[in-house]
């Protein structure tokens, strides 16, 4: 086959040919075996490539652009609606004031919000970050701070990936500092072997209790 | 992070303070935006071999839309833009490669969660060769190949992106087809194809 021959199944397989184009390639795939085998060869090699980029399109869009994204739609409401904005603010205000459960069951959905999103800063952070360097968060509102550091590496006699991690959480009421061990289950998705306070065992405990686990 | 009405009124404030300069942004773009980012995620991975430089990437291409809207012009398609833009600063970050070692931390998580002895059934291990037979093509050959076999645009569409006529296109994704064969390997490829069929 010559290069105009390659270039033409190329297409083709591409979906970039005109009715008389297709008729072409049809006839030429017809007669000729290698013709055949390479267009073969360019379906399989498509597939790979999507099936190994599809997934990081399947994924939830990221906190940090959930953040970034939010942040300026917020502002650009804000805009049009000022007025209606410091009306809404004063009227929350007296509610917050008059009604204590309110606040009480807008602080749960945010402790909620921000659970998941510190969940999700450890399933990427054992994803994406090598050992010892840690990854942040920072809540848009607030004082809390997270962050995680993965430890170690590791692959259990079944295969698995492992990782200890630490896993510090700051907010108003002070300072909290955990180690765990998370095994990928799949992309992104560490979910937690063991997890204890950093304070009451080491990483030696940690280790010892995964062992008997695994 | 306890929140009282003060909490409530200095949120307002600083918002009310920061607006005037930055509420330029059409709520649509940022809509617009939201829903094209997976993709875009998807583009940055292949070009850069990790999601960690690939979402560094795709999130200077939002920043740079957002802090100048006027940086898309009002009949070019964003998609189109965003590709452009995130290509060329994964071109520079290229260039700058020979300067710092950008790639060190990824190329050390590579090694670290690859296994000891290679097992061909696992179909995370083979995805990864992939990616990084990818890596080893050059950047024009990779872009070509993410954009039309991956992201799914016409020779025309992906001309447009690349900044080059529609020929040097068609010549490049052949040619790049060829040496991603070739770099996966006749035999473990021909494994595959036999997998699949």
């Amino acid at each position: 086959m010559n290069d105009e021959q390659h270039a033409l199944i190329n297409a083709f397989n591409d979906g970039q040919l005109d009715e008389k184009g297709r008729e072409a390639v049809k006839s030429l795939l017809a007669e000729n075996a290698q013709a055949r085998s390479y267009l073969t060869e360019l379906i399989e090699l498509d597939r790979l490539l999507r099936s190994t980029f599809d997934p990081v399109k399947q994924e939830p869009v990221p906190m940090r652009f959930r953040s970034l994204l939010r942040k300026k739609r917020n502002r650009a409401f804000s805009h049009y609606v000022v007025p209606a904005a410091l009306a809404a603010s004063l009227l929350l205000a007296a509610i917050l004031v008059l009604r204590q459960d309110t606040v009480d069951q807008q602080m749960q959905e945010q402790l909620l919000q921000m659970r998941q999103e510190i969940a999700s800063l450890k399933h990427q952070t054992l994803e994406n970050t090598p050992s010892g360097k840690a990854v942040s968060w920072v809540a848009p509102v607030g004082q809390t701070r997270a962050e995680v550091r993965p430890l170690a590496t590791f692959r259990t006699k079944d295969n698995r990936f492992c990782r200890e991690y630490e896993e510090r959480l700051e907010d108003a009421s002070g300072v909290e500092i955990r180690r765990g061990v998370a095994c990928r289950t799949g992309k992104g998705h560490w979910p937690d072997l063991t997890r204890l306070p950093s304070g009451s065992a080491g990483s030696a405990a940690v280790e010892k209790s995964a062992v008997v686990n695994l | 992070m306890s929140m009282d009405e003060n909490g409530v009124d200095n949120r307002f404030l600083n918002d009310r303070r920061t607006h005037c300069a930055e509420d330029m942004v059409q709520p649509d773009l940022t809509e617009q935006l939201i829903e094209l980012i997976p993709r875009m995620r998807r583009f940055a991975t292949g070009l850069s071999g990790s999601t960690a430089w690939g979402d560094d990437l795709v999130q200077a291409a939002c920043e740079r839309l957002l802090q100048r809207k006027d940086a898309l012009q009002p009949d070019s398609r964003l998609d189109s833009w965003l590709y452009q833009v995130i290509r060329n600063l994964h071109i520079d970050g290229i260039r700058a490669q020979s300067v710092r070692d950008r790639n060190a931390d990824e190329i050390k998580l590579v090694a670290d969660l690859r296994p000891v002895s290679t097992d061909p059934m696992q179909a995370h291990i083979r995805l990864g060769e992939v990616n990084d037979a990818m890596q080893l093509l050059s950047e024009e050959h990779r872009s070509a190949l993410m954009l039309i076999c991956v992201e799914g645009l016409s020779y025309k569409e992906a001309a447009e992106v690349l900044q080059v006529p529609m020929g040097t296109v068609t010549s490049r994704l052949v040619r790049a087809r060829k040496s991603l064969i070739e770099k996966l390997g006749g035999e473990s490829f021909e494994l595959e194809l036999g997998v699949s069929r």
